[in-house]
């Protein structure tokens, strides 16, 4: 299978995708990411006339929740598009091939577009036992890894796995599992993380990349546009938190009027992501709030370790006479503050390395 | 001459309430490119959703506009709603998920949007297309 020479734009045209859905798809991705309108004509042109990019998907110690995030969509919609715009070369949940026709598939990818194909991981990889807990096609992933990111012009870490071990990484880490940046330290990395991360982010970051490069990143590699502001920041429950009113357990009164879910365990404060702006489900669920449950940070390093997703920001793990148990300080300063009690809370959290109990759901047991 | 002959514009509804701060600042906005647009053909975009704008804005501002001649609908990957408002020049442009979220929501302050415009890549194609019908007749 060959990349014939056509532009981006007469792909799609032969697919029956119109240059007005493409500015369309174009205006829409610009306005996502908080881009000046005047850039959507821009984007327009440089996709347009990009040839068809290259892209290789590699499955590590993943759930496949994220290509299930970005592919679960009853219609065509405006997300689901970018997988038009792409070659999909090698993607163990979509391609058609299995076996060694699959891997020809990649192999071929690497040559025919070698140094110019963006590779997407999810997953995370383990190196315990020179890395034999994950392996596809006889190769372990630490190497296939190493082997796909050498040619790659970038890699975009998709889900909290591969961006910073996720799941698998959480205590005790019985596979020694990492994240890609632990392993690639020579190629652009941007982290998507999200447990799954949104389909609008996929898309938008991905659009972006290939109709200008790499997006502004923050000090986790994550891109601003996305990750720039806290739930906490955009929660609509925040008027709540503000005037001190906390459901104290779920169903209990305040749950029912929809109150500030802090008190039993919202992440919110510490949690950077799109959530709190674009929506989940088609608008149906404003992040987890809207479902009545706090944000359990998903899209952070080490969530899952961050305490007990019941527990509030504000109590240390396993020591309730502590300074911190009753820190339920008004306005923002909470924010700050949590985020240093809560890496306190994470290691307490690591070494103890307890089981969730019914008592830790709220006291009903 | 019957009634129907006399043409009609639909003018601003009546608003009871003076605009709220944020809604008279972006109609100065507004006129200001409207201006800009009369005098030498500047065209110019404001995205909504990059303003704090509140339900209740939105909907002062949808009403202040009002609703001029043309109102257009796209159907691809959701639908589209573009109408022309009371004003001239003043374009709302609406893009909607295929479940009916508002994805993106512009004002185009331009002779006509380039969205609604045929690209002269769609020209080409339509030309074969119907070029290759006829020759099967």
């Amino acid at each position: 299978m060959t990349h014939a020479k056509q532009t981006l734009a007469g792909e799609l045209l032969k697919q029956g995708v119109s240059r007005r859905t493409f500015l369309k798809f174009c205006a829409t991705m610009a306005s996502t990411m908080a881009l000046s309108p005047s850039v959507s004509h821009a984007m327009a042109d440089a996709l347009a006339k990009a040839p068809r990019q290259s892209v290789i998907w590699l499955s590590f110690q993943e759930c496949t929740g994220c290509t299930e995030s970005l592919t679960r969509s009853h219609k065509p919609s405006i997300e689901s598009l970018i997988f038009d715009f792409v070659s999909l070369d090698y993607h163990h949940t979509l391609q058609a091939a299995s076996g060694h026709a699959a891997e020809e598939a990649r192999e071929h990818a690497m040559q025919a577009h070698k140094g110019k194909y963006l590779l997407l991981v999810d997953g995370s990889i383990p190196l315990k036992d020179n890395g034999v807990y994950s392996t596809i096609a006889g190769m372990t992933n630490l190497d296939m890894l190493q082997q796909v990111a050498k040619d790659a012009f970038a890699i975009v870490s998709i889900g909290t796995c591969a961006a910073y071990g996720g799941l698998p990484k959480a205590a005790p880490n019985p596979t020694g599992a990492v994240a890609v940046s632990d392993i690639i330290k020579d190629k652009p990395i941007i982290n998507l993380p999200g447990c799954p991360p949104m389909p609008i982010v996929m898309t938008g970051v991905l659009a972006h990349v290939l109709a200008f490069g790499i997006p502004e990143l923050d000090h986790l590699g994550r891109p601003k546009a996305f990750y720039g502001d806290s739930i906490h920041d955009r929660c609509y429950r925040r008027p709540y938190y503000d005037r001190g009113l906390f459901a104290k357990s779920f169903d209990d009164e305040g749950a029912r009027k929809g109150w500030c879910l802090y008190e039993i365990g919202c992440k919110g404060p510490v949690t950077h992501n799109a959530c709190a702006t674009l929506k989940w489900n088609n608008g149906t669920s404003l992040d987890r709030k809207k479902s009545g449950h706090g944000c359990i940070g998903c899209s952070e390093p080490d969530f899952w370790d961050a305490g007990g997703f019941y527990k509030a920001l504000s109590t240390a793990a396993g020591n309730p006479g502590s300074w911190a148990v009753n820190g339920l300080a008004a306005g923002a300063v909470v924010g700050i503050g949590s985020a240093l009690i809560n890496k306190k809370v994470k290691q307490a959290a690591i070494d103890e390395s307890g089981k969730l109990t019914a008592e830790d759901m709220g006291g009903q047991s | 001459m019957n009634i129907e002959a006399i043409p009609v514009k639909i003018e601003t509804t009546q608003h009871s309430s003076q605009p709220e701060q944020l809604v008279f600042g972006l109609l100065q906005e507004i006129h200001a490119h409207l201006q800009r647009l009369q005098q030498d053909g500047q065209t110019f975009r404001i995205d909504l959703k990059s303003l704090p704008l509140s339900e209740h804005n939105r909907s002062q501002l949808i009403a202040l506009l009002g609703q001029g001649e043309i109102s257009c609908e796209f159907n691809s990957s959701g639908s589209s709603r573009i109408y022309e408002t009371a004003y001239s020049g003043i374009w709302w442009i609406t893009h909607y998920s295929p479940d009916q979220q508002i994805m993106a929501e512009f004002i185009d302050i331009c002779l006509i949007p380039d969205i609604l415009a045929s690209h002269p890549d769609d020209v080409l194609d339509a030309e074969k297309r119907l070029a290759h019908y006829l020759k099967n007749l």
